[in-house]
């Protein structure tokens, strides 16, 4: 009997898009802009932020897009060398944005950086707005 | 430094002409010449014996601008997928 029940409750979670009113396609691109909405937002808790320096906090992607474009070579080298990427983690890891984290990640040079995430905020920006 | 690198991108796979190459990398004409002027000093790009005048990457330049190109590939950062929930 057990059987069965658990057997009906996973059919009803897994049609209930069906009794929504929504076919899988419309539920996937709503959660879509869901979450480019999510990836476009700034960071809840001043711990997460990216300190550039003692007094710029970057707080969001959109955020890390402008700064890329103006900051200054000796200020790029520190967070961007061989050893390490921190714009590619703080992407990944705090953003949540793996793809983009993980592109920048193959990347050295700053213009290239910053046309990534360029790029890749304009794309969500627009998922955004679509409200698929 | 990024544009000298797409303009050897959009060349790489096949020769292209000046008019050409400006669509590729959204430059003024008068910006793409100096750019192109200044790969060919460097000695990254040739003048192809053509009419009109085409231009292509060294020969043993090829395997790193074809590093380079991957690398510029910004196909996955605007896929359709959705990049948290992985669907």
């Amino acid at each position: 009997m057990k059987f069965f029940e658990d057997l009906i409750k996973k059919l009803k979670k897994e049609t209930k898009f069906l009794f929504n009113g929504m076919n899988t396609y419309e539920l996937q691109r709503t959660k879509g802009s869901e979450c480019a909405a999510v990836l476009l937002s700034e960071v809840k808790h001043s711990d997460h932020y990216f300190y550039l320096d003692s007094s710029i906090a970057i707080k969001s992607l959109c955020e890390l897009s402008d700064h890329l474009q103006e900051m200054d070579a000796e200020t790029f080298s520190k967070h961007v060398n061989e050893e390490k990427n921190d714009f590619s983690a703080w992407v990944s890891n705090t953003i949540g944005d793996k793809t983009l984290g993980k592109k920048m990640n193959e990347l050295k040079e700053q213009d290239e950086i910053a046309k990534a995430v360029e790029i890749r905020v304009n794309y969500i920006k627009r998922r955004a707005q679509n409200n698929y | 430094m990024l544009k000298e690198k797409e303009i050897l991108v959009s060349i790489l796979d096949e020769p292209k002409t000046i008019e050409e190459i400006q669509l590729k990398v959204f430059l003024s004409f008068g910006e793409t010449r100096e750019l192109i002027r200044k790969l060919i000093k460097e000695k990254k790009i040739s003048r192809e014996k053509s009419f009109p005048v085409k231009y292509s990457v060294k020969k043993e330049l090829r395997k790193s601008i074809k590093e380079i190109k991957r690398k510029l590939d910004w196909t996955e950062l605007v896929s359709d997928a959705c990049f948290v929930c992985d669907y």
